[in-house]
């Protein structure tokens, strides 16, 4: 496979594992062990949400080594950060950015 | 638990009673619980790749593949028990923690797959763990700020019955 298509599977799939854990964050707003967890339709999501990842990073690793796979996962932080930016209403400050961006270099030096 | 009731021991006074409980110390049970779940973090990948490799082409033999079966459920364990632990300590303390899995499984990319990481690669892998432990650093920024310390107290005169959440 070619190394832009398993980059693009990254995004795609890190991007799905973070859209999981915002469900998983609506889910456990609503959290108690109880019967009604099974009611829970944010749980559902997040759980098929992570499915899709898992197929997607599994994609990636059959054409990729694992210590290369498994460091462009970090991708995952990158969009938690924005997606809680957006969604959650969470700062994003210069720390984090700094973050983001250190994380964006590091996987652009694995890729190329 | 017994730490975070020495926790309390050692910042008596200001923050008696907070309900912040001990999050301006990270209980050492916390880094631990982060570092193991580094190593199930590890452990999980392992059992990915070896599930990928023995399944050859067959997408119905990976699905139900028991090394695959067990890694997802490793991989949810790990992701309860890392929860848990950053609810305890603080983010800036444990984030760096988290990076430690870029080492294990790069190491043991290395050693039982035989994959070559050239200094490019590794280098990628070092910015971006200092990247993953800059995006913990807001946790201790806003938790040990004056103001939140302040609030913190105030909270703890107003609230004095809501001890240790």
């Amino acid at each position: 496979m070619n190394s832009l298509l398993i980059l693009l599977l990254v995004v795609i799939g890190t991007l799905l594992s973070a859209t999981g854990m915002l469900f998983l964050k609506f889910a456990s707003r609503s959290f108690r062990v109880h019967i009604s967890l099974f009611a829970n339709k944010y749980l559902y999501i997040a759980c098929f949400l992570y499915a899709l990842s898992l197929v997607a990073y599994i994609m990636v690793l059959k054409n990729m080594p694992i210590s290369i796979a498994y460091a462009l996962t970090s991708m995952n932080y990158v969009w938690a950060a924005l997606l809680s930016k957006r969604f959650l209403g969470e700062k994003v400050d210069a720390w984090r950015w700094g973050g983001i961006a250190l994380i964006i270099v590091g996987i652009t030096l694995l890729a190329i | 638990m017994v730490a975070r009731i020495k926790n309390k021991g050692v910042s008596q006074g200001a923050l008696q009673g907070a309900s912040q409980g001990a999050s301006h110390h990270t209980p050492w049970w916390a880094l631990l619980l982060v570092a193991l779940c580094t190593l199930l973090v590890a452990a999980t990948h392992y059992l990915f790749k070896l599930a990928i490799l023995r399944s050859g082409s067959s997408v119905v033999g990976l699905a139900f593949d028991p090394y695959l079966l067990f890694a997802i459920f490793l991989s949810v364990l790990g992701g309860g028990l890392l929860t848990y632990a950053l609810k305890h300590g603080e983010l800036s303390v444990l984030y760096p923690f988290i990076s430690l899995g870029f080492i294990w499984v790069a190491i043991e990319g290395v050693l039982f797959f035989g994959e070559h990481l050239s200094a490019v690669k590794i280098a990628g892998i070092g910015v971006i763990m200092v990247g993953v432990s800059l995006i913990g650093h807001t946790g201790m920024r806003k938790r040990s700020s004056g103001g939140n310390r302040r609030r913190a107290e105030h909270e703890a005169k107003r609230k004095p019955a809501r001890r240790g959440r």
